[in-house]
C-alpha cells in the first residue's frame, strides 16, 4: 500500500526523520513512539502537508510526481485541529465535500453518525475542543479515500463516542480503506485491534506485525 | 515594574512592529522614498507648513493618526486575548494606576514613528509661530495615548464584562469555497486592517484623480495605483499567516497549485474593486476604459508575486522588505516607461511558476 524510500526530514540542521525503507501494507496500523520522536511529522509527510526528501508512494501514486492523484487517496485529521473561527461546520464540510466530489447522501450519513448536526450551523470559533475534534474526524472520513490518517483521535472525545469511532474505523477498513492512527493511549482489544504497529524511534520507523 | 514593562514591550510592541512592517514600510516609502534626497528637507517643510496652516489638511492628518491608533488598539486587544498572552491578565492584580502606566507606555511606543515625525512638526511650527495648531497636535496625540491606555487597562481589568463595542459582522456567501474562506478572513477577521489599507489607497487615488485633466497620461494613475497596491502588501503577510495556522490541513486535500493561484488571483482583483469604482469617473481623463480594466489584472499580478515570495522556504523578514522594495522599484520604472502591459505579463509569469514550484515544497509555519 504505502512505500517510503530514502525519506529525510530536517528542521534546520536537526534531523527529525531518516527512513531508508518503510513498507506499510494495507490494513490498520498503530503508530507508536515517544514524545518528539517524529510521529506527527511522519504523518504530516504522508498526508502531503509537510515536504521532505525521498519518495512516498501510495498504491503506485507518487506524492511528488502526482500530488493531486496522491491527495485524492489520502485524508488526515490533526491531533489538535485548528480551523478558521468565522466559518461554520457546514461550510467546512461543504468545502471538503466539493473538493473531494462526494455525494450528499454519504455526507448526511456521516453527520448523523457523528451526532454533530445540532452545532454545524454555528461558527467553528464557538466550538469546544471536543466539538472541533469531532468535526476534524468527520472531515477526514468524507469521501472514499484509500488511506485515513488520524493523529491522536481519542483525545478530547467523550468516552461514549469512542465505540462509535472504532466501529467506523473497523467498517472503513473492511471496505478496503487503510488507517494509520497515532495514539499514546493503548486501544481496548474488544474495540480496535490494529494489524500492525509502526514504531518511530531513533529518527527512523519500522513496521512490526502484531 | 521595569521587568513587567520590559516583558510587555517584548510581548506587545515588538510583535506590533513585526506585524505592521509592510504598512510602515509603505508609509516610510511614501514619505521619504519618492522625493529626491536634495529636495527631501524642502518637501517635508512644505508638507508640515501646509498641515499647520490649513485646518482641513490638519484634520485629515489627525484622522489618519486616529486610524493608526485604532489599528494599534485592535492589534493589542486581539493579541492580549490570544491563549499565549493569557499571562497579561495578571496585570489586573496590579493597582489600576500602575497597569494604566504600563499600557500608556505601550500605547506611546506603538505610536513612536508618528512621535518622531512630530518633532519636526514642532520645530517648523515654532519657527513659523503656529502655536494654536501645535497645541492641537499635542493635545490630540496625548488623547490618543490616553485612549489606548485606558481601553487596554479597562479590558484587562474587566474580562468578566462583555464587550460593548464591536465592529459589525456580516455573512459572506460562498464561504464553502477556497476564495470564500480567504475573503472571509480578510473581510471578517482583518476588517480593520482592510479599512486602514482602503483609507490610505482611496485617499491617495482620490487626491490624484481630482488633479487629472483630459489628455493626461495613464502613467500618473499607473504609479498612483502602484502606491495604492503597496498599502495592501501587509494584508498578504496576514493572509499567509492565516493560511499557515488555520488552513494547513487543506494541504492534504486534492487542490492543485494552479487552482490556488487562480483563487488568489481573483481575491486580489476583488480586493481592489473600491479603488476601481472610484476611478470609473475619470475615464477620458488620464485613463481609458481598457486601461481601467487592466488595473485589477495589474493588482493581482503585483500582489500575487509578493504572495509567491512568501512561499519561499527559509525566508527572512529583512530579505522580504528588500524584495518588496526592488519589486516596487522595477514596477515603478516599467509603469513610468509606459510598459505596464509588460510588467503585468512578466509578473504573472514569474509568480505563476514560482508559486507552482514552491507550493508543494512549502513548510507551513505553525507559530
Amino acid at each position: 500500500m504505502l512505500q517510503i524510500t530514502d525519506l529525510k526530514k530536517t528542521y534546520g540542521s536537526r534531523i527529525i526523520l531518516q527512513i531508508p525503507q518503510l513498507h506499510i501494507p494495507a490494513g490498520t496500523h498503530w503508530i507508536k513512539g515517544n514524545n518528539g520522536s517524529g510521529k506527527t511529522t511522519l504523518m504530516k509527510i504522508i498526508a502531503g502537508i509537510n515536504p521532505c526528501e525521498g519518495s512516498v508512494i501510495l498504491n503506485s501514486t507518487n506524492l511528488t510526481k502526482n500530488p493531486i492523484g496522491y491527495r485524492q487517496q489520502v485524508s488526515f485529521a490533526e491531533a489538535e485541529p485548528v480551523f478558521p473561527g468565522f466559518v461554520t461546520g457546514w461550510d467546512l464540510i461543504r468545502f471538503v465535500q466539493n473538493t473531494r466530489k462526494v455525494k450528499e447522501e454519504s455526507v448526511q450519513t456521516l453527520v448523523e453518525y457523528f451526532g454533530v448536526r445540532t452545532f454545524l450551523q454555528y461558527t467553528v470559533g464557538t466550538y469546544s475542543s471536543g466539538m472541533t475534534k469531532k468535526l476534524s474526524l468527520l472531515l477526514a472520513f468524507i469521501g472514499n479515500t484509500k488511506l485515513i490518517l488520524l493523529d491522536e483521535p481519542l483525545i478530547t472525545l467523550e468516552d461514549s463516542f469512542l465505540p462509535r469511532l472504532f466501529s467506523l474505523i473497523n467498517q472503513r477498513n473492511t471496505q478496503g480503506t487503510s488507517l494509520l492512527l497515532i495514539s499514546h493511549q493503548p486501544f481496548r482489544e474488544d474495540q480496535f485491534k490494529p494489524d500492525a504497529k509502526i514504531v518511530v524511534e531513533n529518527q527512523t520507523a519500522q513496521c512490526i506485525e502484531s | 515594574m521595569r521587568a513587567i514593562l520590559r516583558l510587555m514591550i517584548r510581548a506587545l510592541v515588538l510583535p506590533f512592529y513585526k506585524n505592521h512592517a509592510g504598512l510602515l514600510f509603505f508609509v516610510f516609502f511614501l514619505m521619504f522614498g519618492i522625493v529626491e534626497s536634495t529636495q527631501l528637507a524642502f518637501y517635508h517643510q512644505s508638507l508640515i507648513y501646509g498641515m499647520l496652516s490649513s485646518g482641513i489638511i490638519l484634520s485629515v492628518v489627525l484622522m489618519i493618526w486616529l486610524l493608526y491608533q485604532l489599528k494599534s488598539l485592535h492589534f493589542l486587544l486581539k493579541t492580549s486575548h490570544e491563549d499565549a498572552y493569557l499571562f497579561l491578565h495578571h496585570l489586573a492584580v496590579l493597582p489600576s494606576a500602575q497597569s494604566f502606566f504600563c499600557f500608556f507606555a505601550i500605547s506611546f511606543l506603538t505610536f513612536l514613528p508618528v512621535v518622531v515625525y512630530t518633532i519636526a512638526i514642532y520645530a517648523i511650527g515654532i519657527q513659523h509661530q503656529f502655536y494654536g495648531s501645535l497645541v492641537i497636535v499635542f493635545v490630540f496625540q496625548f488623547f490618543l495615548w490616553l485612549m489606548n491606555a485606558g481601553m487596554l487597562n479597562y479590558t484587562i481589568r474587566n474580562q468578566h464584562i462583555a464587550s460593548r463595542f464591536t465592529l459589525p459582522t456580516f455573512t459572506l456567501p460562498y464561504q464553502q469555497t477556497q476564495l470564500g474562506i480567504y475573503a472571509g478572513y480578510l473581510f471578517k477577521v482583518e476588517k480593520s486592517a482592510v479599512i486602514l489599507s482602503k483609507v490610505f489607497s482611496l485617499v491617495l487615488i482620490y487626491m490624484v484623480k481630482e488633479t487629472l485633466e483630459a489628455g493626461d497620461n495613464f502613467r500618473i494613475i499607473g504609479i498612483t495605483w502602484l502606491f495604492a497596491l503597496l498599502s495592501h502588501t501587509y494584508l498578504i503577510t496576514k493572509l499567509k499567516v492565516f493560511e499557515d495556522q488555520s488552513l494547513s490541513w487543506t494541504r492534504s486535500l486534492p487542490i492543485s497549485a494552479p487552482k490556488t493561484f487562480t483563487t488568489y488571483f481573483f481575491l486580489y482583483a476583488l480586493l481592489m474593486i473600491p479603488e476601481l469604482l472610484l476611478l470609473t469617473g475619470s475615464i477620458g481623463k488620464g485613463i481609458s476604459f481598457i486601461q481601467l480594466l487592466l488595473l485589477p489584472v495589474f493588482s493581482s499580478a503585483f500582489l500575487i508575486t509578493i504572495h509567491s515570495y512568501l512561499l519561499k522556504p527559509h525566508r527572512d523578514q529583512n530579505k522580504f522588505v528588500t524584495y518588496l522594495f526592488w519589486l516596487f522599484m522595477i514596477c515603478f520604472m516599467l509603469v513610468l516607461s509606459k510598459l505596464i502591459l509588460i510588467a503585468v505579463a512578466v509578473l504573472l509569469l514569474i509568480s505563476f511558476f514560482s508559486f507552482k514550484k514552491r507550493f508543494y515544497i512549502y513548510e507551513p509555519i505553525e507559530e
